[in-house]
């Protein structure tokens, strides 16, 4: 056991290791908070050669003023920014000519894309997405109707940023399932694997009762680096139908009888199977789930037994399978997109299957033979045993 | 005229006392010292003695005659209990008749000794450094004309602070007793709490100029004879003139005495000595310093608390988890925050960023210059208040923490986040007070770091500070022990405090810990 | 007197796990795996076995001389001066790994952590403290790692376990698709990477006496393909063929690891991984110069741990300032073969070299 003394040269090492970091203390580059726009939406157009990008910082801080009473104010204030640039990098940096503080892009909602832009350049735009190291592979990507920049300087009310509505809404899918949450992560693994179209969420300003409104209207299909057109509500849910994401949403299904009875998803899954030769594929979509009873409206009579439950679930399924076929028919043979990874399921499956129809997938996507089965079960029927009408009179 | 002829006369009777002495090792362990034989002739010893204590005001002297023959009784004024010296000595001295038979004065000597001076603490003396050092720690001095011996009695009665709780570790759980300043109270203190004669206490002087008494206390049995060995060696070598706080030779029992980390514990309280003595470790208690220094000492043992014992198992691990995250949050949170604010602010949470940045926006300075002057300003007041008298010093924490964090909040200063990051420090802080002096040092090199290189900086201060810690050793017994050579047994009271069923099974003494480099005599 | 350190059987296999576990998935980029990427599971377990068949040679020779490295064997079998030349090279070698590790490390600042910083400041802090650790010596480096191990390990499991639901099973499928090309590919990649076989020959004076060799190698290479097959099995499941391109897939992974209101998990990712690289470096750093050591050296040990420092940071910075051709030395064969040399060849001629010198000494003793 020795007793460690310092002499000179450790002294001098120890000294001279510490000066030497401290002297290049301003190579590190120091970046203030202060400095910075925080950044929460970014849409992307193309018009006239060059990229046009606009940015919806978040101006808090430069309203914001000091003390603790403006802090309080929860006002968001948005402030637009819109450069242009030949590549998407290039316009990211041409907007510091506008705004005096770095951006910022760690805490972005959601990327729009214009309409346009995606018509010719989608994957180009992916990039720039992919290789930065602040944006996360989870954000949220969505396809805009129209112009981006219309979408992101749209507010209908003061208490929300745009930004943050639309992330909220794509979010909320689950209750309708008739919109397909898109983030950025799916869509570049669609894009490396080459075999899956992209599919993305959609959004829009509609026009619901006189008021104009933004609202996520479907699902953008991109095939061949192309946008190739939108599915609505119905055909979207039919795709999420296949893809076994459905979550929640609601059925309805009309009573030979009389009366509509509406149900609430509570689970889904799907299986598809593939067989066939290369001459016909075969691929089986089955499809359960499984659906609560939430509203019964009816004139006539009704006790819910099993044998009703029985009943519902087969019209409920019918229901389901008319929204899948509506689906296939829409994206597959109009647009020409497989965005249900038909394809990477015969690879994955028959992987000898996909080495004779692989190559020519666009044309021998048309000789598909589907078989859909559906099976629907309802669970619970709530509270009340009968829908709610008035008795008849005892006769 | 300063020289006068009654001190020249002293000088030479001094000098000429000194021919027959013998220089050699004195009956005490631990330091070679003079021995100068009493004389015979109470004149002559006490010309030599009044020549030492010359100018000492305290050194006082009573005379009496007993049996026809001359004798003195020679203390320091105020260390002697004067009640018991007169009624154990004065009184049944002057009654003193010899029983017939005895003529010599060494045989009435003896019959003092052994008979009629019945006190219990009652020593032999017989070289006048014996004398010195015994009248020097408060006993009283008896010799007789005619016999060149003396009898020391301990009668001490000096005042000294009353054994109170002591004020830096307090235990809810544990005794109210803390060591106090004098040795032999202190060695009371922790005989009554293992009472074995295993425990053994060894008695050595430093400090040339003061010659403090310190007891090096061990239990034979459980204890290494390398590192008892090895301490016994490092106490021959101090080389100090004055010791009058136990921090002062401190440093000669630390294998790395520039490293932040002391790898020598203190202790205030006498059930944690013990507690510490039990697991094979040294303590040394030092004359006039109520705290008491145990070596071998590991980075676990600044966690572990004489609470934790006397509380259940489930809550006595909750404080330990406690504690060990405090550490490494006081020290790591400051830098964090100033890393993660000023470098990568892709890290933060949308809302905190929404926060930090409408914080950030109003204040003029830097993070790093914010963290750094809070920090200040903090160890600033922080030292006001203790060397204050009591009410001012209460006034002037509750003023700093309040009134200047509020206050600079409001004019735009420094940020509100920065005012709870420096609440939770210093709160973090306080829950470990051993660690406290290394915690400030790291706290602020990590701010620098994190400041200069945000959060590569701070992994790199991590690594050093790993590299640094790992390679500490503590009498050849590694600092990080039993967590980083790891040994699951010995980690039953390390984060968690295992039930007593499990800690009562085979003892893990310091050197059994892993790594370590003692050879073992013991089983 | 000082005590030789001793480390112990477990924080040598956990240092060495450090090392394997750091840059496995590195340079699958530069396979171009593609669609193929499931491939790479296949050639981690075929790596792990031929790490065992590959380790015979070694593991013969430590068992041999107990007690002593493969440069304290080749002393004692051949002699000094071929002693010094194998010395001088496994320092070289050690000195080359070391490079590779700060010329990749470089990169990965450059490219997440601050993208203006320049490389020699990155560099410069991170062979500063490696140089330290280097000078402490192994015993602190081996306590240490332990615990950077066990960090490591425990970042491992939370990101794993934050992304069990984003695992899609059907990536697995099918193997093979395109042919054994890929597979191949990544069965070089991993064995390039295993070169702690070596770290392990050398280290091995340094353990407690008594432990077999075989059985701390085995230990080693089970917990690293155990724990590099579960990351792999992750990467390949959640990032699909996306993640084939990236460079830094482990990165990826944490990004999109969430908790509740962290969205990210990158953080925790780069410290332990960071930790990672500057324990690695300090050892590999420390081998090289132990090996000097050992043909005598020893009053140098500081200056040598300086200059082989200054010689890492150099190599580093051109490494960084040129990072694809540090990925195709990686996948390449070519470097396969010389890593063969360092970790079958040399100890297999030392091992025929001893059992010729065994028979001669033999049949000197029968005739004589």
């Amino acid at each position: 056991m020795r007793i460690k003394m310092p002499n000179l040269k450790r002294i001098c090492a120890l000294a001279f290791a510490l000066i030497i970091p401290l002297s290049f203390s301003g190579c590190m580059p120091y970046q203030e908070l202060k400095e910075e726009s925080i950044v929460e939406g970014m849409g992307i157009d193309y018009g006239k050669n060059a990229y046009s990008v606009t940015f919806q910082i978040n101006d808090m801080q430069q309203s914001g003023g000091s003390g603790k009473e403006d802090q309080k104010n929860n006002k968001p204030q948005i402030k637009i920014v819109q450069s242009t640039g030949a590549s998407l990098f290039e316009a990211v940096r041409n907007a510091n000519l506008q705004n005096g503080r770095k951006l910022l892009f760690s805490n972005i909602r959601a990327f729009v894309l214009g309409e346009e832009v995606c018509k010719d350049h989608f994957a180009e735009l992916l990039d720039f997405m992919s290789r930065n190291d602040q944006i996360e592979p989870t954000e949220k990507i969505l396809i805009a109707k129209g112009k981006a920049a219309d979408i992101l300087t749209f507010q209908e009310n003061d208490e929300i940023l745009p930004a943050v509505n639309i992330e909220q809404m794509a979010k909320r899918y689950i209750e309708t399932s008739k919109i397909h949450n898109s983030e950025l992560l799916d869509v570049l693994k669609c894009v490396a694997s080459g075999m899956v179209d992209p599919a993305v969420t959609a959004i829009s300003i509609e026009n619901v009762s006189g008021m104009d409104t933004l609202m996520v209207s479907g699902t953008a299909v991109i095939h061949k680096n192309k946008l190739a057109g939108f599915l609505d509500h119905e055909q979207s849910r039919g795709f999420m139908w296949i893809t076994g994401r459905v979550r929640g949403g609601t059925i309805q299904s009309k009573l030979p009888k009389g009366g509509t009875v509406t149900t609430e998803i509570v689970d889904s899954q799907s299986k598809i199977t593939v067989g066939g030769d290369e001459k016909a594929p075969i691929i089986n979509i089955s499809v359960k789930n499984k659906t609560n009873i939430t509203e019964f409206s009816s004139t006539v009579g009704y006790v819910i037994d099993s044998d009703f439950l029985d009943q519902l679930g087969d019209i409920q399924a019918k229901e389901v399978k008319a929204e899948i076929e509506k689906a296939i028919q829409q994206a597959l043979y109009n647009y020409g997109a497989d965005i249900f990874g038909f394809g990477q399921r015969i690879y994955r499956d028959k992987p000898e299957l996909w080495r004779k129809i692989g190559k020519d997938w666009d044309k021998n996507l048309n000789n598909i033979q589907f078989r859909i089965s559906v099976q629907s079960d309802v669970d619970h029927i709530g509270l009340t045993n009968q829908p709610t009408h008035s008795a008849k009179p005892s006769s | 005229m300063a020289v006068s002829a009654k001190s020249i006369l002293k000088y030479f009777a001094s000098k000429f006392s000194e021919i027959g002495t013998v220089k050699k090792s004195s009956p005490e362990a631990g330091s070679a010292t003079e021995y100068t034989q009493l004389k015979r002739s109470l004149l002559d010893n006490m010309t030599y003695l009044q020549g030492e204590f010359d100018g000492c005001a305290d050194f006082v002297s009573k005379e009496l005659t007993t049996c026809n023959r001359k004798a003195i009784i020679i203390s320091i004024d105020n260390m002697v209990d004067k009640l018991t010296l007169t009624q154990s000595v004065l009184t049944p001295l002057s009654k003193a008749e010899p029983p017939m038979g005895l003529m010599t004065d060494d045989d009435i000597f003896n019959w003092f000794r052994d008979s009629l001076l019945s006190s219990a603490d009652e020593k032999e003396v017989f070289s006048f450094e014996e004398v010195e050092s015994h009248i020097m720690s408060g006993y009283a001095v008896f010799l007789m004309d005619g016999v060149n011996r003396g009898l020391a009695f301990g009668l001490q009665g000096f005042k000294y602070r009353s054994i109170d709780e002591p004020n830096q570790e307090t235990a809810l759980r544990g005794s109210r007793e803390g060591f106090v300043e004098p040795l032999r109270i202190n060695m009371m203190l922790v005989r009554r709490r293992i009472k074995n004669p295993n425990l053994k206490f060894e008695i050595y002087k430093v400090g040339n100029e003061s010659k403090t008494e310190i007891c090096l206390t061990y239990i034979n049995g459980v204890v290494e004879e390398e590192i008892l060995n090895e301490v016994r060696h490092r106490i021959k070598t101090i080389n100090i003139d004055t010791v009058f706080a136990s921090g002062y030779i401190q440093k000669n029992f630390q294998d790395c005495p520039y490293s932040i980390f002391s790898t020598v514990g203190t202790t205030e309280r006498p059930d944690t000595f013990c507690g510490r003595i039990n697991e094979g470790r040294i303590g040394i208690i030092v004359d006039n310093t109520p705290l008491a220094l145990t070596m071998p000492f590991l980075f676990i043992d600044n966690f572990q608390n004489i609470d934790d014992y006397a509380v259940g198992p489930y809550y006595a691990t909750f404080t330990r988890i406690l504690k060990y995250l405090a550490f490494f949050t006081s020290i790591l949170v400051p830098g964090l925050y100033v890393a993660i604010g000023s470098f990568h602010q892709a890290y933060i949470p949308s809302q905190l960023l929404y926060t930090l940045a409408q914080a950030e926006e109003a204040t003029p300075f830097p993070l790093v210059f914010e963290a750094l002057l809070m920090q200040i300003v903090y160890e600033m007041v922080r030292e006001a208040g203790l060397r204050l008298p009591k009410q001012i010093g209460f006034a002037i924490n509750i003023v700093g923490a309040l009134i200047i964090g509020e206050s600079a909040v409001s004019a735009g200063l420094i940020g509100a986040p920065m005012v709870i990051i420096v609440a939770i420090t210093a709160t973090t802080t306080l829950i470990i007070p051993t660690l406290y002096e290394s915690g400030v040092v790291l706290r602020f090199v990590f701010i620098i770091l994190a400041g200069m290189a945000g959060m590569y900086g701070i992994i790199l201060g991590i690594a050093f500070l790993g590299f640094h810690l790992t390679s500490i050793k503590s009498y050849e017994v590694p600092y990080t022990a039993p967590i980083s050579p790891f040994n699951a047994r010995a980690m039953r009271d390390v984060v968690v405090r295992a039930p007593w069923t499990i800690l009562s099974k085979r003892k893990i003494a310091a050197q059994d810990m892993p790594g370590s480099n003692v050879d073992k005599t013991q089983s | 007197m000082e005590k030789k350190s001793y480390i112990s059987a477990y924080q040598a296999v956990m240092l060495l796990f450090v090392g394997r576990i750091m840059f496995s998935s590195s340079y699958q980029a530069a396979i171009q795996a593609e669609n193929s990427f499931q491939d790479l599971l296949i050639s981690v377990v075929i790596t792990f076995i031929l790490n065992f068949i590959v380790a015979i040679p070694i593991l013969s020779l430590l068992k041999r001389y107990p007690q002593n490295d493969i440069i304290e064997g080749g002393i004692n079998i051949s002699g000094r001066g071929f002693g010094s030349f194998l010395a001088i090279l496994y320092s070289l070698f050690f000195i080359f790994n070391a490079t590779v590790i700060a010329g990749n490390f470089e990169n990965f600042f450059t490219a997440t952590i601050v993208p203006e910083v320049k490389a020699y400041f990155s560099g410069l802090l991170l062979i500063i403290v490696c140089l330290y650790g280097a000078v402490k010596g192994i015993e602190s480096i081996a306590r240490f790692g332990s615990v950077v191990a066990v960090i490591y390990i425990l970042t491992f499991i939370l990101i794993v376990s934050c992304l069990i639901q984003r695992i899609d099973w059907n990536e697995l499928r099918p193997l093979l698709y395109n042919g054994p090309g890929i597979m191949l590919r990544g069965v070089i990649m991993n064995y390039n990477m295993s070169i702690q076989i070596v770290a392990l020959g050398i280290l091995m004076s340094n353990i407690v006496p008594g432990k077999s060799p075989f059985k701390t190698f085995a230990a080693w290479n089970i917990l690293s393909t155990v724990i590099f097959f579960i990351l792999e099995l992750m990467i390949i499941t959640v990032t699909g063929a996306y993640g084939a391109s990236d460079i830094y897939p482990v990165r990826l992974l944490a990004s999109i690891a969430q908790i509740s209101v962290f969205e990210r998990l990158d953080i925790l990712d780069m410290i332990a991984w960071v930790l990672n690289i500057i324990l690695t470096l300090t050892l590999y750093i420390y081998l090289a110069v132990a090996c000097l050591l050992k043909i005598g050296l020893n009053k140098h040990r500081r200056l040598l741990i300086f200059v082989s420092g200054v010689i890492v940071l150099l190599g580093s910075l051109y490494f960084s300032s040129d990072f694809p051709i540090l990925q195709s030395i990686m996948v390449s064969g070519y470097y396969s073969l010389i890593n063969t040399i360092f970790i079958v060849i040399i100890p297999l001629v030392l091992l025929i070299i001893d059992t010729v010198k065994g028979k001669v000494l033999q049949n000197a003793n029968k005739n004589a």
